[in-house]
This record gives C-alpha cells, structure tokens and sequence, in this order.
C-alpha cells in the first residue's frame, strides 16, 4: 500500500472524525448567534482551530518519495566517474561520502536505505544485510594481508606472514632490541620469522619505505609442566632430559629403580612427596608421564586411565622392547639407525632404533620415517621418541636442536590443562577507536569486563555455555578483557586511525563483499513517513482561538 | 728660608718637577702592569689581582718619588743644579732669589751681574733629566708584562667548557638555590708522581687509588649529598660551599642531589672510570728458550731484557736455578742475579742486560740453568708483579750413547690390557669394517671399550708430562738405572715385550734407538741420563721437565688429540675418531724419535658380569634415596619486565607518566644501576634517559629516541632464556571433553 499520507492516531480515526465535526457544529452555531462582525472569517478560524485540535490527536504523517530513499555511500578510492553516472541515474538518491563525516557510525543513520557503496567499502556493522551493490575500488598500497600467530612464546622461532600490495621494496621487522628480520617484498606474500627474546606485551614496527606501522604483539612466558618420569636404570639421556627440564624451570619428579622394591626419587623444583605407588590420582598432577627403559606393566591400568583424562606419556623404547611395542604402537623394521633431522639450516644425524611407524602422528620427521610420534587415548596422548641419543649434541654445543627437539616433543604430550573461560574477539585487526569489538566468550558463567566496564553478555539460543558481547575501545593503545570468575584474561591492541590503511582497506572489502547482495532489491523499499510536527498544529491553533477571542472586541 | 722665586726662575722650577712626575709616572704604571701580568700566573681572583697591582704600583711610585725628593723640593735644588751645569752664573744663582736688602754691595754687584747673564743664557737652559733611560726601562717592563700576559696559563679557563654548560644544565630546573661551580681536583697517588689537576668534566677518568675531591658551591646554604654507585649516599655540609674527598678503588658512578624549596633536584649519573695500574711488561730479547752449548763454547750468555711500566719500576733481576746431579741426588740451587746494566732499575723504559758465567754458577756438563726476569713497580701498597717465562740453558753432555735393541725377540706373552696407538687404529678399522655384521649393541660396545683404551694410552703419556693425578692406571715408571744385569729371564720378556706394545709395532717406521743399552752398565751409578735425573720433579703439568720444550709441546699436542680420539670413540662414531687416532700416532713416532718414552702394560680386567644377579642383592637396609635439586638462581630483573610494559605504553603517544609507572620506572632504575656497576659504559645512557623520564624532563624532540634507548637497554639486561615447552591451555566445550573421553572406547 502506498500512500502520501498515514495517520498514527491512538484512538480510531473515525470517532475523533464524528467528535470533530460535532463540534464543529456547535461552535459555529454559538458564532452565528452571537451577531458579531467577521461571521465568516470567525468560521474560517473554527475550522482551523478544530482541524488542529484533530490533527493533535491523528498524528498525521506524510510519506518522502519512495526512491529517494536510497543512498549511495562514497568510501575512500572510489571510482568518479562511475559515481557521476550512478548519480545521473538515480538523480533522487541521497549522496553521502565518508570523508565528510566526522565518525562512519553516522553511517547508521542510514543502514537500510543504502543502495551502493563505491570505493574500498564500509565496516559491517553499518550496512545492511542485503539489498545494495558493490563498486570496489583498487586496493591502496600496503600491507593487504597479516597473519600473526595464536600465541607467542618467548625463546621460540615465530613467523609472521602476509600480503604485499604496492611497488617493491625492502620490509623490516623491528623490535625492541632494534632491527630483527628484514625481506625484500614485491607484490605478494612475504614471510618474516624472529625469535621474541622477552615476554610482555610489545609494539614491534613493520618498515617499508620509511612508513612505519605498530605491530602490537603479546609474548607469553613458558608456562612450567608437571614431569613424572621412570626408569629402571639411570642413563646418560634420561640425566640431560631432566637436568633439562629443571634448568627451564619445569618440576620434575625422577624414580629409578634401585633393587626390587627401593627407588631413587629426585625432586626437580617441587617438594618432596611419597610416591610409592602410581596410582590415577596420583598422575592427575602430573601433565607428562616418561617411560624410559620401563614398561610399568604393573601400573598399566592407573595410566591408561590417566590418559582418557588427558594425561601425556611418552615413552622412551629399550631395544628389547621394540619388537612388541606396549600401549598398542605398531612398528616396522627398517635398516637405518641413523636419522638426519633438520633444524633451521641445520642438519644433524641422531642414531634412532631401526623401526618406523606409519599410522601415528608425528612430532618429528625426516623424508624417510616417523623420529617421533604419538596417537590419541582419549584425551591424552601416548607417544614415543625413537631417537635414542641426543645428549651428544649438548656436549657438540648444539644445545639448541637439543632443546628444540624435546621442547616439540614434550609440549605435544604433555596435557592440555582445562580453563574454564576462553575469550576471542572475533573482528579483525584493525579495528580502531570507538568501533565495535565482538566478543565471543565459552565459560558457564561468565562475568567478563573490558578494561573496567562489565561487558553485558547474550547466550547463545541454541548453544549451552558459548556468549557474546559488543564492546567499544574508546582509546587507542592495549586494552584487556577479563573474566572476573578465574581471572583468564585477554589483551588486544586497538591502533591509531591512520594506521594500517591497506589491511583495513582490505579487511573492509572483504566485509562489505559478503554482505552485498547479487541484485538489487528496488521493490523491497519500504516507504518511510515523517510525521508533521505537532507544533505546527499548535500554532496554527493558538492563532485561530486568538482571532476568535480578538474579533468581538474590534 | 722660603723665598718666592723671581720670575724666570719659576717656570723652570715648573718644568723640573713636570719631567720628574712625568718620569716617576711612567715606571710606576709600567712596574704596575708588570705586577698585573705576574698575578695573571697565580690563580687569584680579579679584586686581588687589583687592589695588588695598585698598591705595588703606588708604593713603588710613593719611593721612587721619595728618592727623587719630589717631596723635599725646595728653591735651592733648582739653584745647585743651574749652578752646577752653568758656570758662566759664577755659582751666584743663590743671589738671585736673595732678599735684595739683606746683601751686602759685592753680592749686589753680582747679582746684577748675574742677572743679565741669566736673561741672556735663559733661553739655552735646559734641566738635566732621566728621560730617555726612564721610557727605556718602562718600554723593557712593558715587553715583559705583555710576554707574561701572553704566556700565562688559562687558570680559569677550565670552568669553560662542559663543566659550566653542565651547571647551566642543572641549574635549568632550579627556582632557588643554584649551583654556581663545582671544582673537581683528582689527586693521583703519590708514587705515581703526577701532578693534582682539576678535571674539565664531571665525567672522571681516574687513576687506581686517586683522591678526588669535590667542591660544590651554592648561592645559598642549602642541604645536599653525593651519591655513589646508587647505593652510598654522602651528606654534605650545610654551608654554601661544600667539600668532599674520597679515595676512588673502583669503578663506578656518581650523582649530586641538592634540595631547592622543598624539591630534591637530581643532577644526571656521571661516571667514574678507574685507569689500573699495569703490572710491569718484561721480555728478554736476545735469547731463545731453549739454549743448548757444547762445553767447549765460552761459557757467557748475556740476557738482554727489556722492561716496561705505566708508571715507575722499582726493581728487577734474575732468578737463575741450577739443576746438578740425576736420579735421587737432583739437587736445584736458585740464585737471585742483579742486572749489570743499568745497576739501579728505575724509569719507565729500562733496557737491562746481565751476563751469567756459567761457570761461576757451577754448571757442568748435563746441567741446566733455568731463569727468568721478575719485576715489580712502584705500586704502594702492594706493587705489581711480574716475571717471563722461564728459559732453558743446557750445557750439554759429550758422554753420550747410542743404543741398539735386538729384534724379533719379544713375544707378547701379557694380555692386552694396554693397546698403543697402532692398535687402537687398527681396531678401529677393523671395527668400521665389520660394523654392518655386528649389532648396534656390540658396536657400541666395542667403541667404547676403544674409547677406553684409548684413554689409558692417554693417561700413560700424560704422566710423563707431570700428570700425576690419574697415575693410578698404570704401575710405576721404570727407569733406565733400574734394569741391572742381575735380572731374570722373566723380567727380561716382560720388559722387552714393550717392545710390541708400541706404535712402532709392525716395523712400519724405523727402528727407533733403545734407551736401554749396552752402555748403560759400563757408565754405572755415574749415568746421567736426564730423563732418570727429572723423573722425580713434582712439577706441575704445565711446567714438568721430563723432556726438552719441542718434546712437552709434541706430547701436549698428542695428548690434546687424544682426547678428542676417544671423545668420538665414545660417542660411536669410531669414523670420527679414525683422524685424531692417526695424528696421535704420527706425534708419538716423531716424539719416539726424539726421546725415548716408556709405557708400561698395565689394567685391570675385571670379572665378567652375571646378568641374572642384577637387581637380586639384599637391599633390606638400603634405603630410598631422595634427591631435591632446583633451577639454578638467576638474576631476573622484575622491575625492568614491568618497565619494559611501561615503556610500550608510552610509545602510543600517552606522554602521561602516572605515579605507579614512576615508581616502577625508578625500581627499574635501581636494578639497572646494578647492572651498570658491572659495565657503567654499557648502561650510564639508559640510568640517565630513565633519571629524566621519571622526573619528565624529556623534550619533546627527544622523546622517542630517549624511548628507544631504553627499550633496547632493557631488553639487554633481562637476561635471555632457551627454548622451553610450555604448558597448553584451552577451554574446552563440556561435550567435546565427554567426546575425547569416550574416544577409542
């Protein structure tokens, strides 16, 4: 139905219509009786005095031409000339271009009623989900593409990648310390990789051409592992693994067999408890169980157990065991007892037990076999390491491989403790000031807070246990999101607005590509009424009771 | 008798006194310049500089006319000088200013004689003077003065400079009580002989054990404190000139604190870098370290030495030891020789030489002479020290002998205990080859067992060159004089079966000579084999004189290699070892050819192992041991992590330091202070930039730049770690975990 004007009367319209012209009667009945000068002029008066009164209650409104609803949204690059002729066609059409708004947010204003957007395109949350074209413009010159890893680990090799979009030159990564890696882009991919000495929170800069941007990155510190470890007889390896692992901080806890029922225990950073027995309960403390020249035939159960609860155990094979592998491993005979395994631009040969394993997972590898693997039990992991000696490169001064090799292997066993919260803002960067964050949050009952502020958080309908909320960073700088329950804690980078333009730019095509539609959807224009303001009427109707108080008396 | 002087008379009374003032004047102003210039080398200020010059100047003046008697002039000096100079006024001139009514007629006659002579000479009068010798003299001590004004040295020119932009610098943020100079005087100690200076910078590079002192002067009495190293703070008097002195023994660094209206003002750190001492540098020049001379040669050596020191060296000589005798009666006498040339060590640079007479020392033909040249410096308390290596002097014995051993007598009758370095390699070779045939285990096996062998061999020569330590391997050494004639049968194979023991065993080089000869009885207890005579030196390894240097340096090369041989042997890569096996060998022929070397069978064959008793002993009262180790300490530098954040918050732009980052700021502060004693070169800048951090007086220019000085001092003090694993966390979904646990069920 399409009609100039609608009322929005509260009451029908027809008993105010009936009451309206009732008075009307007898108001203009009282004027003619009272024999005064100006009869008509005083009727005329009623008459609007009365339509007023009406108009107060009908509310009436009146309907903008129904194709000047669309607007067409100039965004930074966009094309001129296809702009003129758009404008040509759709000369109604309402025009906006962002570089004149002081925020996008005043975008909103006109979510439904866009019908194109031209240049690099308009974050998400200001467009409609359908129902408008896209004229994307050339993407600006810069970082189109990032990706950063989940999480950074100081001490540890880390790679960052992405997309150049521009002229070659020369991209430096740097950090605190100063330059760290530097490659020579053209348009493409490029790959940067560093070693992050320090944990905290740092602003790392990307340089090309003298252009810097922030790279906001968070380096957390190794979080020390619970390590049971078994032998029957001490060896050489065993000793450089846990001296290994206590120098980094790890507690360890090492029983060797003595004689039948005597043990050597030894306490790596953790107090000294009885142990005399494995039991289930006593391996829930632990997040990595090694098996080293012992089968633990007796307490199979307790650490089969332990590993459905998530348990890691690694098992470090003797030679008479490798024909019939306990835990269910399956290896084939190979001639090798040497391995070459790369490390960097090193390769170095490590003697390794002449078998292979093919259906397992691996930790490390070379072209030929499986060094070291593992295979899911529930929740835990079971894995073995059939490199048999490695402590020689400690004694070659090549302690890093070492450490690299055992630090793969034991933070894949090792068990993934269980937190109760985890946060994710699902946007990608950048997102700048005063823009929306999404938040997604997986907690039974969650309390999260941006900076200070309690975040207001929605359940999902359908999904037990997974929430979402929008939040505002109103500076730019580091911000942190909190879960007040277990203190699980979140921080994000929120840059300055000039920064990082072409990987917003990006990001904003990518946006708004998904959400415009095929074609274009003219009929489904909804008409929208403007409501004539009430204030009018009454001064319309002030007017015309003053006429007719005024009229006697001239 | 005051009398007015007639009226020719008194103009030139006038011009006299105008050329006396005029003289006495000028040499007064001239002696008054000299004074000024002369007080130009003294360092006095500038009212002394002139109420000295002026009172010089006008008591020389006030004497000069005294003895001019400018004071004293009367009537009758003008009247002796004319009539001195002119005799034509018949010494009359008195008349002339004589009351004419107290003359008698003969005077009057003259005088009016004598006037008409005076009007006529009036004109050609002229008043004797110093004139020309006065402006000579005044032109002589003008020279000089402007000389000594040129020359003089720029006593106040040192507060120029650094150490006045410094005090503005300071004074910069200061309402109140400024800083008007500081005086550093650094005193060096007094051996060294160097004049006390002030230093032109706060900034100190100071001798070992200077006296610096502080002098600190404020415009008003106010409270302050030197602060050293961060941590000793030194109050100072409340006056407005403060002094501090303190003897500077180590490195470090320094800041001035003042109070000014309530506020503590902090100057920045300066450093105090210390300059060591050296210990003297000794070298002797003209000799080699091992000399050897046939008894024939004249028997002088001259040692030339040549000795250094930073600063003064106080004495030197020789210590010359002679080694006499062999076997048990080694006897070593040492004897402390001064240097012929110069007689008295002193200086910086000396060039010594002393001449030994080896005679007058007592050698004789097999002895030796070691010595070498000490040195101390002028150093108090305790001077420096330091010596050469010590050289070798050998006279050498003319009753040498030659030795031939039979072969293809030994029979290896002793079991292998003890393989040489031929042995090992060819097991070596052989144990490459047959690596495919054996097992992993029993390859090991044998590399290790070479490996020990292998060491054995090692600690058998090692002992020869002082080792003692690991001597219980292998039995005694057997020296030469042991072996008599009375010696059976058996003892004869046992000793000749060494024989087939060596490296030389499959005949693959020549022949080596044999120690043991036929000689050898003939000479008897006389023998002076040096290797028996040196056999019982407990010498350190370093130092043992079993045999000449080129021989040490061999079987030091040997032994080196043979550690790496048995490093691989050990690790299972006998290929890896195979290299080092054959350059040990090649050594040891070399050595074998110098020097006869004995190595004796030895070991200890330990009974086989029964597997089945492993583990089965009675262990009822052995308890469980329990072990608690820990990471070991390592300095970790919180307050730096936490500034480290600091920092990263303020490179976003937020130039707003609140009071919590100021205080962790400052904390950083003081652990980088820690680490600046061990190296102030390395981090003073940062404790600095992070001093006006804190108290946010960086510019605006400087800003950045100031943040990434901090940023990478930071991060090269907290200490890096290695590669670590670390523990995962991940929250899981309550049906996912019930999923995995039920997995593979």
């Amino acid at each position: 139905m399409i009609s100039a004007i609608q009322f929005n009367a509260q009451v029908p319209a027809s008993v105010v219509i009936t009451v309206a012209v009732l008075l009307f009667a007898i108001f203009s009945w009282l004027e003619w009786k009272r024999q005064a000068r100006f009869f008509y002029a005083r009727l005329i008066a009623l008459l609007i005095a009365i339509l007023s009164l009406t108009a107060f209650v009908l509310r009436p409104a009146y309907s903008t031409n129904s194709d000047s609803a669309g607007v067409i949204v100039l965004t930074p690059g966009y094309n001129k000339s296809s702009a003129d002729s758009l404008k040509k066609i759709y000369q109604h059409y309402h025009v906006v271009a962002t570089e004149q708004l002081d925020k996008i947010n005043q975008l909103l204003e006109y979510k439904d009623q866009i019908r194109f957007v031209l240049g690099v395109g308009l974050p998400a949350y200001v467009l409609p989900d359908s129902g408008f074209n896209f004229l994307a413009s050339p993407l600006p010159t810069g970082i189109t593409q990032l990706q950063v890893p989940a999480k950074l680990i100081a001490n540890r090799k880390a790679s960052l990648s992405g997309v150049w979009h521009g002229e070659p030159g020369t991209l430096t990564l740097i950090g605190p310390e100063g330059k760290i890696d530097s490659t020579s882009v053209s348009a493409g991919s490029f790959q940067l990789s560093f070693i992050p000495q320090q944990p905290g929170k740092f602003l790392y800069e990307l340089e090309i051409d003298g252009k810097k941007e922030l790279l906001p990155l968070e380096i957390h510190a190794p979080k020390p592992l619970d390590v049971l470890i078994l032998q029957q007889y001490p060896s050489a390896e065993i000793r450089y693994l846990k001296n290994f692992l206590i120098d980094q901080g790890h507690r360890v806890v090492v029983r060797t067999q003595i004689s039948k029922n005597n043990f050597r225990f030894e306490f790596g950073n953790r107090a000294p408890a009885t142990l005399s027995r494995i039991t289930t309960e006593a391996l829930s403390d632990f997040d990595l169980l090694v098996l080293a020249n012992e089968s633990a035939a007796l307490d199979e159960a307790a650490i089969k157990d332990a590993l459905r609860t998530g348990l890691g155990v690694l098992w470090l094979p003797s030679e008479n065991e490798l024909g019939k592998p306990p835990l269910g491993f399956e290896f084939v005979k190979v001639n090798a007892d040497t391995a070459l395994v790369n490390f960097e631009d090193q390769t170095v040969t490590l003697s390794a037990w002449p078998v292979n394993a093919r259906k397992d997972f691996a930790i490390i590898k070379n072209k030929n076999r499986v060094l070291a693997g593992y295979k899911r039990l529930g929740a835990g992991k079971v894995g073995y390491q059939l490199l048999t000696e490695t402590y020689p490169l400690i004694a070659k001064g090549q302690a890093k491989i070492y450490n690299h090799v055992w630090t793969n292997v034991v933070e894949t066993l090792a068990r993934i403790s269980a937190q109760s919260t985890a946060m994710k803002i699902t946007n990608s960067f950048p997102v700048y000031p005063d823009e929306p964050l999404n938040i997604e949050v997986l907690a039974t009952n969650p309390e999260v807070y941006l900076d200070s502020t309690r975040l207001p958080l929605l359940e999902h309908a359908v999904i037990d246990n997974l929430w979402s909320a929008t939040a505002w960073a109103k500076e730019n700088g580091w911000h942190q999101i909190l879960s007040a329950t277990d203190s699980v804690t979140t921080n994000f980078f929120v840059p300055d607005f000039n920064s990082w333009v072409a990987l917003r730019a990006a990001n904003l095509q990518k946006a708004t590509k998904e959400k415009a539609g095929g074609s274009l959807k003219f009929e489904a224009d909804k008409l929208s009424y403007k409501t004539v303001s009430p204030i009018l009427f009454f001064v319309l109707f002030v007017l015309a009771i003053g006429f007719l108080w005024l009229a006697p008396k001239l | 008798m005051k009398q007015q002087l007639p009226y020719r008379l008194k103009p030139l009374q006038r011009s006299y006194i105008l050329i006396k003032v005029v003289e006495v004047a000028t040499l007064c102003l001239a002696i008054g310049l000299l004074t000024w210039a002369l007080l130009g080398w003294i360092n006095v200020s500038d009212a002394t500089r002139w109420i000295t010059t002026i009172l010089v100047a006008g008591l020389s003046a006030i004497t000069m006319a005294y003895f001019q008697r400018l004071f004293a002039l009367d009537s009758n000096l003008l009247i002796r000088i004319l009539n001195n100079n002119y005799p034509e006024l018949e010494e009359s001139v008195d008349l002339l200013v004589s009351d004419e009514a107290e003359l008698n007629l003969v005077q009057r006659i003259q005088r009016s004689r004598i006037e008409k002579k005076f009007e006529h000479i009036y004109p050609q009068i002229k008043i004797p003077n110093n004139v020309k010798a006065t402006s000579k003299t005044a032109a002589a001590l003008v020279f000089a003065s402007l000389m000594l004004m040129a020359f003089a040295p720029d006593v106040n020119q040192t507060e120029q400079g650094p150490l006045k932009q410094e005090i503005e610098k300071l004074n910069a943020q200061v309402e109140e009580t400024k800083l008007e100079s500081i005086l550093v005087t650094i005193t060096p100690p007094a051996y060294m002989a160097q004049p006390t200076h002030t230093a032109n910078d706060l900034h100190l590079v100071v001798p070992e054990g200077s006296t610096v002192s502080w002098k600190i002067t404020f415009n008003k009495p106010a409270s302050a404190a030197l602060i050293f190293s961060g941590r000793d703070s030194v109050a100072l008097a409340s006056d407005k000139v403060k002094t501090y002195t303190r003897k500077i023994t180590d490195a470090g660094f320094y800041q001035l604190v003042w109070q000014d209206k309530g506020n503590w003002i902090l100057s920045d750190y300066y450093k105090i870098e210390i300059v060591k001492d050296q210990p003297p540098k000794l070298d002797i020049t003209n000799l080699e370290q091992f000399t050897k001379f046939a008894f024939a040669q004249p028997l002088k050596v001259e040692v030339k030495a040549s000795l250094q020191d930073d600063f003064e060296l106080a004495e030197a000589s020789v210590i010359a030891t002679v080694s006499k005798g062999s076997g048990e009666s080694v006897k070593f006498r040492e004897e402390r020789l001064k240097f012929d040339s110069p007689p008295r060590i002193s200086g910086k640079q000396v060039q010594a030489a002393v001449t030994l007479d080896l005679i007058k020392l007592g050698l004789e033909p097999g002895d030796e002479l070691y010595f070498y040249v000490e040195a101390n410096d002028n150093k108090v308390p305790i001077s420096n020290y330091s010596r050469t290596e010590t050289f070798f002097i050998a006279i050498q014995d003319t009753t040498q002998y030659s030795a031939v051993e039979d072969e293809g007598l030994g029979v290896d009758l002793m079991p292998e205990y003890f393989r040489s370095q031929r042995q090992i390699i060819i097991d070596t070779e052989k144990l490459l080859k047959e690596k495919k045939k054996i097992t992993t285990q029993q390859f090991k096996f044998t590399s290790n067992e070479l490996g020990y062998d292998q060491k054995v061999l090692r600690l058998r020569y090692g002992q020869f060159m002082g080792e003692e330590f690991e001597d219980q391997i292998g039995g005694a050494a057997v020296s030469p004089a042991d072996l008599d004639k009375d010696e059976t049968a058996e003892e004869t194979v046992l000793r000749l079966s060494h024989q087939h023991d060596t490296e030389n065993e499959h005949n693959l080089v020549e022949q080596k000579k044999a120690t043991v000869d036929t000689h050898d009885h003939e000479h008897g207890e006389d023998e002076k084999d040096p290797l028996a005579a040196f056999a019982h030196q407990h010498d350190d390894g370093e130092q043992a004189t079993f045999f000449v240097e080129s021989v040490r340096a061999k079987l030091k090369a040997a032994l080196t290699v043979m550690w790496d041989a048995e490093l691989y042997l050990r690790l299972y890569e006998p290929e890896k070892s195979l290299p080092y096996q054959y350059t040990a060998l090649k050594l040891l022929k070399e050595i074998s050819n110098d020097s006869r070397i004995y190595v004796h069978r030895t070991g200890f064959d330990p009974p086989p192992l029964k597997e089945e008793k492993r583990l089965s002993g009675d262990l009822a009262e052995v308890r469980s041991y329990t072990g608690i180790s820990k990471r070991p300490d390592q300095q970790d530098y919180p307050a730096i992590r936490q500034a480290q954040q600091v920092l990263e918050k303020l490179i976003v732009g937020n130039k707003n330091l609140t009071d919590k980052d100021k205080l962790v700021l400052t904390q950083a502060g003081n652990e980088l202070a820690a680490a600046a004693l061990e190296q102030p070169g390395k981090y003073l800048d940062g404790l600095s930039v992070l001093k006006k951090l804190v108290e946010g007086n960086v510019p605006e220019t400087e800003w950045q730049s100031s943040i990434a000085v901090l940023r990478k001092i930071f991060m090269q003090v907290a200490p890096r770690a290695q590669e670590s694993p670390s523990e995962k966390t991940q929250a899981v979904h309550v049906l996912d975990q019930q999923f995995l646990k039920n997995l593979n069920d």
